[in-house]
C-alpha cells in the first residue's frame, strides 16, 4: 500500500505545500505560525477546489486535518472589511464547535477574522450580543444555529461558504431536520463543502441534495499503524515499582527522545516530581495546563532541548514528534483505543519505533486483550534494549 | 535617643515661649530690651526649663560641658565608690567622708577600668548604648525595625483601607458559580472518559466542591457525556454511582435531574437525542439505587415539566416497566460495545450482528450495529469472522450476501483498506487449521476472494498474499498416474 493510502479523487491537481497554493500573505502567516508545515493528504487535494467555488465532498478519517483544510479555505474567501456573517460552519457538538473555532481564530489571526462560536446555554445573551455585532464566521450545531436564526440575531443573507463537518456524525446524532431548515435559509448560490469520516447512504443522500456537481476527494488511509514497532512489556509486579523500573531505563530514554505516558494528570505530576527528585530531568504536559505552557514545552520537545516528556492520553494525538522513538505506557491505557494513538505513528512518518509497556500482575489480561484487538504481538523486553531504539 | 529628642524638642517650645513671652513683653514695655539673648535668663527662674541648668551664662555650650563634668565625678563616685545613691546629695557627702571609703580606695585611673560610661568629653555621662545610639548615626543594626512605624494619613500613598486598624483579615474561599465550576470540571470529566478511574475523579471533585454545587455534579457530568458516545454515557452512568454516597446525595442528585429537565429545551437544540439520553440515565439511576423509583413513576410537579422534559420522564418510565425479572438490562442501557469491554465481548457482539445480518439482510442495520462498537481498530475481526461463517456456511447464497456486505462497509468508509487486509492475511494465516474442519474450505475461498475482487474492494496486497494450494489433486503422484475410481470400493 502507498503510504499516501487509497486515493480516490476527481480532482487532480495536489499541491505538496501551502506557499504554492496562492494564498493571502496573512493567511500563510496564520498556517505556519499555528505550526503546519506541510499540507496534510486532504489538505493537497481539497483545499484548492474549496477556494476555487466549487462544492466539495472529502472524506478523510478524523485527525487528519479536515478541519483545518476547510477553516483555510474559508479565510482565503472571506472579506474582513465587510462585517457580515460570510461563511457557517456546521458541527456535530458544542465541544467540536469550539474546536474549530479556535483553530479558525488561530489561522486568521493576522487577518483579524472574527469567529463565533454558539454555545447556547447561559451564554445566550453572550452569543446574541456577538452575532449582532457581526462577525465573518459563525460555528455552531445545527440546532443552535436555527435557534439563533428563529430569534432573528443571525443574519444569514451574505453568507457565502456552508460547511457541514463531520456530517456523518451529525445525522446519526439525529440533525437531519435541521440541517435541512439551516440550509433553506442561505441564499442560493452558496459553496458547500461537506466533510465526513464515513460515506453511509444518508450522508450522500444529502450531498446530493445541497450540492451541484461536487468535487469529491476520499482518502481512504489507515491513520495510524502498529507496523514496523516493536512492542514490549516488562512486568514489574507492583504498582510501586514501576519507579525504580523507569529510573533502570532513563539512560536508554534520554539516547533519543521519549513519551511516557500516565492515566491521570495527578500521576504525571506524581512521577515528574518523583523522578526529578531522583535528579533525572524530565519534563510534563498535561490539560491542566495553560495553553501558552504546553506550546512552550512542545516548542523544548520539539527543537530537543528537552529530551523526555511524561504526558497524558488527552494530549497524546497532539503530539507528532518526529524524533521521538521510544515510548513507555507507565500505565496500561485503559481505553484500547488509546494504544495507538499513544504508540502508532502515521504513515508518512512510518519509522522504527519502539514501545515498552510497564504491566502489574493484576494488567496481564489487559495486555492480552491489546494484543488480541490489534492483532499484534508484544513481548518481553529483552536485556539489550538500547541496542534497539 | 530618645531622650536627646525630647530634650532639644523641650527646649526648642521653651524658646518659643520665651519668644511670645518677649514679644508681649516688647508689646508692653516698647524699648525696654533691644538685647534678644537676655530673656532666656529671666525665664529659668520660671522653671519652663526643667533640666537644671548651672550658674547663669550666656554661652550654652560652655555650660553644658561643665555640667556633664560634674556629673561624670559625681556618678564616678556612685558606680565605683559605693555604688548606692544617685543624686548630688550622696556625691557631696561621699566628698564630704572619704575617711569611710578607705578600704574601697581605687586610683581614679582604675575607677574607669569596666566602667561603662562613655569616656569623651561629650554626652552627660550616661552609660553607653552600645555604640549605636546618637544623633546623626545610622543606629544599631536591625533597630530600623524597632522604630514605631509612623503613619502619614496625607500620604498620596496612604491606604486607608489596610492601615485602618478596624480591619480584621480572614482567610475566605470564594464561592464558585456554577459556570466556573462547569468549567473546572470539564477538564476532569473528559480524562476520566480516558482513563476510567471513578476513585480519581471524586478526589479531584472534592478540591473544588463547595456546599451549593453538590447538585450541579450530576447536571454538569450528564450535559458534558451528551456531546460524547453512548460508551462515555456508560462511563458517567457508572461514575455517578460510583459518586453517590461519596461526594453527592440522593438529594443532590434528584436536584441535579431536576436541573437538567428544566434545561431540555436548551439541551435538545445541540443534541436532538437530548430527551432519550436523560430518560436512560433516569432509569439507569434508578436500577443503581441512586434516586427513588417514585422521581418517575409519581413525580411531583409533573404538570410544570416542559414536553422535553415528559418525553424523558415517559421514557424512563417504560425502560422501567420493561422488567424482565430485575433491573439487570438496565446495566446495559448504553449498549454492549465500547472500547472499554473485554475484547471477548466485543467478538461475541460482532458475530451476533453478522448473523443477524445473515437472517435479515439489513445491511444498513449492520452498519449502525457496528458503528456502535466505536471499536474501529478492530474491525479487523468483523473481516475475519464473516469470511469465516462463508466457509463454514457452504450457501452460494452467505458467499453473496457477506460480499456485498463487506463491500458496502468498504464503498462507505466504515472498514478501512488496512482493516480489510489484516482481516484477510488473518484468515489467510489460519486457512491450515479451517480446512480440517471445512475440507472445501480453498475451494471456497477462491471463489469468494474472486467474487470480492469483482466487486472492487480489494488491494491488490490481499489477491497476491492468497494461498494457492486450492487445487483439488484428481490424480496422486504415489498412483503411478492412474486416475482414482469414482465410488469407493466396497469391503469386502
Amino acid at each position: 500500500m502507498d503510504p499516501e493510502g487509497v486515493i480516490e479523487s476527481t480532482w487532480d491537481e495536489v499541491f505538496d505545500n501551502f506557499d504554492d497554493m496562492n494564498l493571502k500573505q496573512e493567511l500563510l502567516r496564520g498556517i505556519y505560525g499555528y505550526g503546519f508545515e506541510k499540507p496534510s493528504a486532504i489538505q493537497q487535494r481539497a483545499i484548492i477546489p474549496c477556494v476555487r467555488g466549487r462544492d466539495v465532498i472529502a472524506q478523510a478519517q478524523s485527525g487528519t486535518g479536515k478541519t483545518a483544510t476547510f477553516s483555510i479555505a474559508i479565510l482565503q474567501q472571506i472579506d474582513t472589511s465587510i462585517r457580515d456573517c460570510q461563511a457557517l460552519i456546521l458541527a456535530p457538538t458544542r465541544e467540536l464547535a469550539t474546536q474549530i473555532q479556535r483553530v479558525v481564530v488561530a489561522l486568521g489571526e493576522y487577518m483579524k477574522a472574527q469567529c463565533h462560536a454558539c454555545i447556547g446555554g447561559t451564554n445566550v445573551r453572550e452569543d446574541v450580543r456577538k452575532l449582532e455585532n457581526g462577525c465573518h464566521i459563525v460555528v455552531g450545531t445545527p440546532g443552535r444555529v436555527y435557534d439563533m436564526i428563529n430569534r432573528k440575531v443571525f443574519r444569514t443573507n451574505s453568507i457565502k461558504l456552508f460547511v457541514l463537518d463531520e456530517a456523518d456524525e451529525m445525522l446519526s446524532r439525529g440533525f437531519k431536520d435541521q440541517i435541512q431548515d439551516v440550509f433553506r435559509m442561505l441564499p442560493n448560490d452558496v459553496q458547500v463543502i461537506l466533510l465526513s469520516a464515513t460515506m453511509p447512504p444518508d450522508v450522500l443522500e444529502v450531498s446530493q441534495c445541497f450540492m451541484r456537481e461536487p468535487v469529491s476527494i476520499l482518502v481512504k488511509k489507515e491513520e495510524l499503524t502498529l507496523e514496523g514497532i516493536k512492542q514490549f512489556y516488562v512486568n514489574v509486579k507492583q504498582e510501586n515499582w514501576k519507579l525504580g523500573t523507569l529510573c533502570d531505563l532513563y539512560d536508554t530514554l534520554s539516547i533519543t527522545q521519549s513519551v511516557i505516558f500516565c492515566n491521570t494528570r495527578r500521576k504525571v505530576d506524581q512521577l515528574t516530581q518523583e523522578m526529578t527528585a531522583n535528579n533525572f530531568t524530565v519534563s510534563a504536559m498535561h490539560g491542566d495546563m495553560e495553553q501558552r505552557d504546553r506550546e512552550v514545552i512542545m516548542k523544548q520537545f520539539r527543537s530537543g532541548s528537552s529530551r523526555v516528556l511524561i504526558t497524558t492520553d488527552l494530549l497524546a494525538r497532539g503530539i507528532d514528534v518526529q524524533q521521538v522513538s521510544l515510548v513507555i505506557n507507565f500505565d496500561l491505557p485503559s481505553n484500547r483505543e488509546n494504544y495507538i494513538h499513544r504508540i502508532g505513528r502515521g504513515g508518512r512518518f512510518g519509522r522504527k519505533g519502539v514501545a515498552i509497556n510497564f504491566i502489574t500482575d493484576d494488567d496481564k489480561r489487559t495486555l492480552k486483550d491489546i494484543e488480541q484487538f490489534y492483532h499484534t504481538t508484544i513481548d518481553e523486553m529483552p536485556a539489550n534494549i538500547a541496542d534497539l531504539v | 535617643m530618645e531622650y536627646e529628642v525630647k530634650h532639644e524638642s523641650r527646649r526648642q517650645s521653651a524658646d518659643k515661649e520665651v519668644f511670645f513671652d518677649n514679644s508681649s513683653e516688647l508689646v508692653k514695655n516698647g524699648h525696654e530690651n533691644p538685647n534678644g539673648k537676655e530673656p532666656s535668663s529671666f525665664n529659668i527662674g520660671d522653671g519652663v526649663i526643667k533640666k537644671p541648668l548651672p550658674i547663669n551664662d550666656n554661652h550654652h555650650d560652655r555650660v553644658k560641658k561643665k555640667a556633664k563634668r560634674l556629673t561624670r565625678l559625681n556618678s564616678r563616685g556612685n558606680s565605683v565608690g559605693n555604688g548606692v545613691g544617685t543624686n548630688t546629695s550622696s556625691s557631696t557627702e561621699e566628698n564630704g567622708l572619704p575617711i569611710n571609703n578607705v578600704n574601697n580606695y581605687v586610683v581614679p585611673q582604675r575607677r574607669w577600668k569596666n566602667s561603662r560610661r562613655s569616656r569623651n568629653s561629650y554626652g552627660r555621662g550616661l552609660p553607653k548604648k552600645g555604640g549605636a545610639g546618637g544623633k546623626g548615626v545610622w543606629g544599631k543594626l536591625g533597630s530600623e525595625l524597632l522604630e514605631v512605624e509612623y503613619e502619614d494619613h496625607n500620604d498620596p500613598n496612604y491606604d486607608s483601607e489596610t492601615n485602618d486598624r478596624n480591619i480584621e483579615l480572614r482567610e475566605v474561599i470564594p464561592e464558585l458559580s456554577p459556570e466556573d465550576f462547569f468549567k473546572m470540571s470539564e477538564p476532569i470529566i473528559l480524562e476520566y472518559y480516558e482513563h476510567g478511574d471513578t476513585h480519581e475523579v471524586a478526589v479531584l471533585l472534592d478540591e473544588i466542591l463547595t456546599g451549593q454545587l453538590r447538585p450541579y455534579v450530576t447536571a454538569v457530568a450528564i450535559e458534558i457525556s451528551m456531546d460524547h458516545k453512548d460508551s462515555h454515557r456508560e462511563m458517567t452512568s457508572v461514575l455517578l454511582s460510583d459518586l453517590y454516597g461519596r461526594v453527592i446525595t440522593g438529594k443532590d442528585f434528584t436536584k441535579g435531574f431536576d436541573m437538567l429537565l428544566e434545561n431540555l429545551p436548551d439541551l435538545q437544540l445541540d443534541t436532538p437525542e437530548a430527551p432519550t439520553i436523560l430518560g436512560n440515565y433516569l432509569a439507569r439511576a434508578v436500577a443503581d439505587d441512586c434516586i427513588p423509583p417514585k422521581y418517575i413513576t409519581k413525580p411531583e410537579d409533573l404538570e410544570a415539566l416542559n414536553e422535553y422534559g415528559l418525553t424523558a420522564i415517559k421514557r424512563a418510565d417504560t425502560l422501567l416497566h420493561l422488567k424482565q425479572g430485575s433491573l439487570a438490562h438496565l446495566d446495559n442501557v448504553w449498549g454492549m460495545g465500547g472500547p472499554l469491554r473485554p475484547v471477548k465481548c466485543i467478538t461475541k457482539q460482532m458475530a451476533l450482528l453478522l448473523q443477524e445480518y445473515l437472517s435479515s439482510r439489513d445491511i444498513q442495520e449492520a452498519h449502525r450495529c457496528l458503528r456502535d462498537l466505536e471499536v474501529p481498530h478492530y474491525y479487523h475481526e468483523l473481516v475475519y469472522e464473516a469470511i469465516v461463517m462463508t466457509l463454514e456456511s457452504l450457501s452460494q447464497n452467505t458467499e453473496d450476501a457477506m460480499c456485498e456486505l463487506l463491500m458496502s462497509l468498504e464503498k462507505t468508509c466504515i472498514i478501512s483498506p488496512a482493516m480489510f487486509e489484516q482481516g484477510f492475511q488473518r484468515l489467510f494465516e489460519d486457512m491450515a487449521d479451517i480446512v480440517l474442519d471445512v475440507p472445501l474450505a480453498y475451494i471456497i475461498l477462491d471463489r469468494f476472494v474472486e467474487k470480492c475482487s469483482l466487486a472492487g474492494f480489494l488491494t491488490d496486497k490481499i489477491i497476491k498474499n492468497m494461498p494457492s494450494r486450492g487445487r483439488k489433486r484428481f490424480v496422486s503422484e504415489g498412483d503411478g498416474g492412474h486416475i482414482k475410481p469414482q465410488t469407493i470400493p466396497i469391503r469386502d
